[in-house]
Order: structure tokens, then C-alpha cells, then sequence
């Protein structure tokens, strides 16, 4: 079976520590129960509002008051195949990994603007390396939070009794 | 469980402060938010009310920007009508004028105004 984002299943590329400059693409991973009741219909909500002329602001990448987005690149992601997968290689905690495995997950591709300077980020906690996840990911922290815009591209990965299975959402 | 012990459980989430967020460190992310939801999507009956009053309270008694705009946030998406009351006490304190908590107040109420429509009010 095809992996969303290349590469054969379960060959994961090693990468090399992420540095600066940032690549021009980041890839966010969000756990299904977050990115559906968080983020999607937030979006929706707001496309509403926009349509009739509210001036509302669009929902983030990151929780309200996060400081940055952590991201990713497309090398990271390839050979990834379930949520479960992606929520390994990103390192993400417990809970998150769990809800992964439960619902699925959202990647969402997003243009890396800069400034706000986008940084490495200290090292996880158990992180072997700075610039690279628990997971073996590299890894960014943009400035500040991101909003979702329309240009944003969003692949969903999830499974069915037929197996795992992979979907773009338009936004 | 009581709307106090809603509380308690709501603001340590997002504040990273439970023990499964706590070894994340700086990175909790969208990990309290994603733990108040599900809280919301465990309870029925009453439990149900005692935590929609709970995030009530979080709305009117806290004071840290992030734990309030996050509430609001999740109050918004959820679409839980019952705690704009709660939203109108925060409008008249000074967090309320926090540029990321009067951002969060006026996308609650716009939603709320735009989906009443809906509802014939």
C-alpha cells in the first residue's frame, strides 16, 4: 500500500537533525478528536461568519496562547503509513498518541513564513538530539501560532475494517 | 463528579499540570485541550451539566489568558450556549481586555449570534 507522503511502509528515512533555514513546507500532525472538534469545525464556523461579514479569526495550528507550531518536513513523514505511525515518529505524548490510534490524525501542510524566526527547539524530553523528535523526526518551533487559511493543504489518515486509509479534506 | 471537581480537573489540564501532561514539559500543546474534550465526550446527565458549569466558572474565575481563551475556544467549538452568561461576567474584567482573550470572547459571542439565527431566536 502507497504511504501518504512516500516511501515504502515502515522504511523509515533517517534524518539528519533539523537546522535553520527551515524548509518552505512544514508538516503539523494533530491527533482526529483535536483536528475535527478543534480546528475543522472552528474552520466552518468561520467560513460562515466570514460569508456574512463578521470580522472572526480563524482557528490555529496551535492552541490559543501557544507560543509557536512544531513542524515537521515531508523527508520525516515518509515510509509512514497509520495515525499511529506519525504519532510515533512525532514524538507526540501519551494521550495524543492514543487519540491517534483512536480517530486518526490531520497533517497539515502548511507555507513556513519567516520572520517571525522559526527556531529548533530544545530537545524533547527523552530526545536523544536536539532537532530531532523522541520519534526520529526533525523538528521546528515557528514564532508564534499559525492560522489555518485556505491554501492549507490537509490529508487524513485513519482506518476501516478494510485497513488503514488516507484522504485529503479540502478547507 | 461535581462542578468543583470539573474545575480542578479542566484548569490543571490546561495548564499541563496532570500527571499524564506533566512529563511533556513545555510541550503540552494541544495535550490539555484535547484532555478537556475528553471529559466533555465522558460525561451524561447531570455529570454533563456539572462540567458545562464547570467550564462556566474556568470562563468567569480565571485569570491566566491562555487558560481562558483556551476554555472559550473549546466552549465555542462545542458550541455551549449555556455559559454565555459566564462570557458576558468575563467581558467586564480586565483579562477580558488580553488581545488573544477579547479575540476568543468576540468569536464566541459572533458564533453564538450567528447559530441562534438558526435556532429562531
Amino acid at each position: 500500500m502507497a504511504c501518504p507522503f512516500g516511501g515504502h511502509p515502515n522504511h523509515l528515512n533517517p534524518v539528519s537533525p533539523a537546522t535553520t533555514p527551515p524548509p518552505p513546507k512544514g508538516y503539523r500532525v494533530i491527533p482526529g478528536i483535536v483536528w475535527w472538534n478543534l480546528i475543522f469545525w472552528p474552520w466552518r464556523q468561520y467560513i460562515a461568519a466570514r460569508a456574512m461579514g463578521l470580522p472572526v479569526s480563524p482557528p490555529t495550528l496551535a492552541p490559543p496562547g501557544a507560543t509557536g507550531v512544531y513542524f515537521t518536513d515531508i523527508k520525516s513523514l515518509e515510509g509512514l503509513l497509520s495515525a499511529g505511525d506519525f504519532a510515533k515518529r512525532l514524538g507526540l505524548g501519551l494521550q495524543a498518541h492514543r487519540e491517534c490510534n483512536e480517530y486518526g490524525c490531520a497533517v497539515v501542510e502548511f507555507d513556513v513564513v519567516s520572520p517571525p524566526p522559526v527556531s529548533v527547539p530544545p530537545p524533547a524530553p527523552n530526545a536523544k538530539q536536539q532537532g530531532l523528535t523522541t520519534g526520529g523526526a526533525r523538528e521546528w518551533l515557528t514564532g508564534g501560532n499559525v492560522k489555518v487559511e485556505d491554501s492549507m493543504r490537509v490529508v487524513y489518515i485513519d482506518w476501516t475494517h478494510n485497513g488503514v486509509r488516507f484522504f485529503e479534506i479540502p478547507l | 463528579m461535581e462542578t468543583n471537581g470539573y474545575y480542578k480537573r479542566i484548569v490543571s489540564s490546561l495548564l499541563g499540570q496532570t500527571p499524564d501532561l506533566k512529563e511533556l514539559g513545555q510541550r503540552v500543546d494541544w495535550g490539555g485541550s484535547g484532555a478537556v474534550l475528553q471529559m466533555y465526550y465522558e460525561t451524561s446527565g447531570k455529570d454533563r451539566d456539572n462540567f458545562i458549569s464547570a467550564i462556566g466558572r474556568v470562563i468567569e474565575e480565571e485569570e491566566s489568558p491562555p487558560v481562558v481563551a483556551q476554555v472559550l475556544h473549546i466552549a465555542s467549538s462545542l458550541n455551549l450556549t449555556q455559559v454565555e452568561p459566564s462570557v458576558h461576567v468575563l467581558e467586564s474584567k480586565s483579562v477580558a481586555s488580553v488581545p488573544l482573550v477579547h479575540e476568543a470572547i468576540f468569536n464566541f459571542l459572533a458564533y453564538e449570534n450567528l447559530f441562534s439565527r438558526g435556532r429562531g431566536r
